[in-house]
């Protein structure tokens, strides 16, 4: 590997960072070498640990100038590889710019640097009357910044919107290095989304280094029911039946009984023992509706034979429901060696046909799958358990994932609907999208990052060629002939 | 001119207009063409109310995929037949007047619920756009949640026609509420703490005719016994409150001259109303205020009988005084005259990189050429 351009970088950046910024020691890179996505590593040429934007703009401008690949890390909890390094880049650690700059209930907002942790916000905010609405359910470690990149939802995003919907202002560095500053306070800025592509790009468009933030009202009431049913089928039906009575509610989560064991092992979280699935259902808002929407939560869910419903009475109750929830994607470590999170999104009324065909695939491919999803909005997060171990387990364990991707796809749905596509995935978009759709969003790529130094090789499969002529097509104009269309 | 029935036949016709350097410029239900820059005369106008079908209706998914020709009158009446609406809020007098679903879309159409329904552009979840140069390409899809790829679907929201014709659109639906109740609150003052209240407004407005007194309208909406409780908790809560009808003006356009849409931080929102009026005295034109208290206004400006320029410039100056951090100030709507003789869209954040998209995707500029903000 060529690193005279390495080299170049750091002996551009080098008199002007801090001590401490810059890691070139072999041991330390290697702890930077994936994110929550284990199976991909990569050991990074050079890492930088930022404190400001002005740093970053430097480090950026140096790749820019020498060609080198660059990648931003935030807290590194991402499920699709987007932060895995570059072996021949550098990769830019946000996570030490982590300061809350401003709260400011009036307004509604709250302008933080990308390495502050989702929950650390809320945590601040909370005093004032407000919280960060989007929850990831790693959202106790993961950093504002990641969840910009990835457009991170979370159990409540069906009712609040996801990432995109709560920045409203951000501080960008171009791939070129320049500071670039997109929104503001203000509600609506004239022009093109900017913050719209920036949100969900998975740190392919340039590195943000502020963000100003909207932050939402804590509500008045907050009810979070446990329901038991004998079947997913069940649950899945009761789910559909509360969304047609008109409720919203703020979050339904679902989990099967392979999924409920995994999370009884880790956290005791004492959910109805012998139950085929469960629902979590929170509503909020204010307290009169919470009242009026429990009581037809309930008067549904007993219409699909719920056995157990329980109504947390306090904030320790309903902290041991959700930690059964959040926690169940490491909970499945105490069930099996290993397991791959799988995350499609279906249309949510095809939830018990795809459930089967799931199973079917488990079956064939002898795996054990555990499901957990936002049932709300169609989210599957199946876990594939297998023993990497056993010689081949892997490879069926990968074929079962993918082919419910596949399931996924035919049935009208997405490849991701949180984790993103990362370099996990990129494979997987030609699948999902035509070459003329890949190619379109290569357009804006082009725009932002002509040269491909940002994040390199996510997201898609084969980069495009920026400078490119369009495509031109020819050929005789039906319309006319046809008398459609007229010409003047 | 040309009305193309199909997505092929559109992008056909745009390739076409492609190779003989056409410009192209689109019709939906015509409901914005007032707004923004007339653009110039087109080589090519496309008429796209023969893509008007309803693609897919899923009541059980709350979705719904349609012709950009739609209107979003009709998509309302569709989505009715499951007791569900469109989940985004539109303007009353562009839905009344046949706004189309890709018009809407393309200009970032927006009613006053902006507190309890999710914007526009959170909501269309996935789009078919036809390229400059006839490219057909789809981005999102047709479920809630999805996160594969980039969101050009949101590129297209607000982007005027300008980067590529929006074919069909899939949005999001919303059970449709039992009912609304209306609260109005003398003045503009009451209106942050109602935003940030346990009544969970639907929409609060503000609205001030010239030289008058403005005053505060609070929605609510959800189950009628919820409504009920809620709204009288507004109006035990604030002097002078008192339960009402949906105000005649509501979620329509002040009728002026000149439009300025004014975005504001939602903290300085009673320093907005203030300053109006101070200014309304100072120069001596009449300025009407109706908006969101969330941040967005209209000012109508001037009446008519006098020329409204210098006062358009001296309200867009002084509002932007305030810093763009805090504040965008820009016209929406004016006389042709007026938009060449004022600076319309002042200090635009990122416009450079703006630029570059516009580049990209329409190299030759042939799409709905001075239409977009900004002259792009």
């Amino acid at each position: 590997m060529d690193m005279s351009s390495i080299e170049s970088v750091l002996t551009r950046i080098e008199p002007h960072l801090p001590p401490g910024a810059i890691v070139t020691d072999e041991n330390e890179r290697k702890t930077y070498e994936c994110d929550g996505l284990a199976v991909h590593r990569t050991v990074p040429a050079l890492v930088i640990r930022v404190t400001s934007t002005a740093e970053v703009a430097l480090t950026v401008g140096a790749c820019h100038e020498f060609d080198v690949p660059f990648v931003a890390r935030g807290s590194g909890t991402g499920l699709s590889g987007g932060a895995q390094p570059h072996a021949e880049g550098v990769l830019i650690v946000m996570s030490t710019m982590r300061d809350i700059l401003d709260i400011d209930p009036l307004a509604q907002r709250a302008i933080v640097q990308p390495g502050v942790i989702n929950l650390n916000l809320s945590n601040e905010a909370n005093p004032g009357g407000y919280y960060f609405a989007p929850d990831p359910s790693s959202q106790s470690v993961c950093s504002i910044g990641g969840n910009v990149a990835e457009n991170s939802g979370g159990a409540h995003c069906l009712k609040y919107g996801f990432t995109t919907n709560h920045v409203t202002g951000v501080t960008l560095v171009t791939a070129r290095g320049d500071i670039v500053e997109i929104g503001g306070d203000a509600p609506e800025y004239p022009g093109y989304d900017l913050l719209g592509v920036l949100c969900g790009s998975e740190g392919t468009l340039g590195i943000v280094t502020e963000v100003t933030v909207r932050l939402t009202r804590l509500p008045e009431a907050v009810e979070t029911l446990l329901i038991g049913f004998e079947s997913t089928d069940a649950a899945g039906e009761a789910v559909s039946d509360i969304i047609s009575a008109g409720i919203m509610p703020a979050a339904i989560e679902m989990m099967d009984a392979l999924a409920i064991e995994a999370a009884e092992k880790a956290v005791a979280c004492n959910y109805p023992e012998g139950a085929g699935a469960v629902l979590v259902v929170e509503l909020d808002g204010p307290a009169i509706d919470v009242d009026l929407e429990r009581e037809t939560v309930i008067a549904r869910a007993k219409d699909h034979g719920a056995g157990e419903i329980r109504v947390a009475v306090d904030n320790v109750e309903r902290g041991l429901i959700w930690k059964g929830r959040k926690s169940a994607f490491a909970a499945v470590g105490r069930i099996s060696p290993d397991y791959i999170v799988q995350d499609g999104v279906i249309p949510r009324s095809r939830l018990g046909p795809v459930l089967a065909s799931i199973s079917t695939i488990a079956e064939e491919c002898g795996v054990r799958v555990a499901n957990v999803f936002h049932a709300g909005d169609g989210n599957l997060h199946p876990l594939v358990l297998f023993d990497g171990s056993v010689e081949g387990q892997t490879e069926l364990a990968e074929t079962a994932s993918g082919r419910i991707l596949d399931l996924c796809l035919s049935e009208g749905g997405s490849i991701t609907g949180e984790h993103g596509v990362g370099s996990d995935k990129a494979k997987f978009m030609p699948r999902m999208f035509t070459n003329d759709d890949l190619d379109t969003m290569q357009i804006l790529r082009c725009a932002f990052d002509p040269n491909h130094l940002s994040n390199p090789g996510k997201v898609f499969p084969t980069p495009r060629l920026c400078g490119e002529p369009p495509r031109r097509t020819s050929g005789e104009h039906p319309l006319q002939a046809a008398g459609k269309a007229e010409l003047f | 001119m040309a009305r193309p029935e199909s997505v092929e036949e559109l992008s056909e016709l745009v390739a076409r207009a492609h190779r003989e350097s056409r410009t192209i410029a689109v019709y939906g239900g015509g409901t914005a063409l007032d707004d923004h820059p007339p653009g110039h005369t087109p080589g090519l106008l496309i008429d796209m109310g023969g893509l008007n079908q309803v693609i897919e209706h899923s009541p059980g998914d709350l979705i719904l995929v349609a012709g950009a020709g739609a209107t979003i009158a009709e998509l309302n009446a569709v989505a009715e037949t499951g007791d569900q609406e469109l989940l985004p809020d539109f303007p009353a007098d562009r839905t009344d007047s046949g706004s189309t679903l890709g018009g809407a879309i393309a200009t970032r159409a927006v009613g006053p619920r902006r507190i309890g329904r999710l914007p526009l552009r959170e909501v269309v979840l996935g789009v078919t756009v036809v390229l400059a140069d006839g490219t057909i390409a789809k981005a999102g899809g047709k479920v809630v949640k999805n996160v594969a790829g980039y969101d050009l679907a949101k590129l297209m929201t607000g982007s005027w026609g300008t980067l590529g014709i929006i074919a069909s659109a899939a949005l999001r639906l919303y059970p449709k509420p039992q009912t609304q109740g209306y609260v109005e609150i003398p003045g503009a003052e009451a209106a942050l703490e109602v935003i940030g209240s346990q009544v969970a407004p639907a929409a609060v407005e503000i609205d001030r005719s010239p030289g008058g007194q403005a005053s505060t309208v609070v929605m609510v909406e959800g189950l009628e016994e919820s409504v009920a409780s809620r709204t009288e908790s507004i109006v035990s809560a604030y002097p002078g409150a008192q339960r009402c009808v949906e105000p005649s003006w509501w979620a329509r356009r002040a009728q002026a001259p000149v439009t300025i849409r004014a975005s504001v931080s939602p903290a300085l929102v009673p320093q907005l109303v203030g300053e109006i009026a101070r200014l309304e005295d100072t120069i001596g034109y009449p300025i009407q205020l109706r908006g969101s208290a969330m941040g967005v206004f209209d000012l109508g400006i001037g009446d008519l009988d006098s020329d409204p320029t210098i006062a358009t410039r001296v309200v867009l100056e002084h509002l932007r005084s305030w810093g763009q951090k805090q504040l965008s100030a820009t016209v929406l709507c004016a006389p042709a005259s007026v938009w060449g003789d004022v600076d319309a869209w002042g200090e635009i954040p990122g416009v450079g990189l703006m630029r570059t998209i516009k580049d990209q995707f329409d190299p030759d500029g042939l799409l709905s050429p001075g239409r977009g903000i900004g002259g792009l």
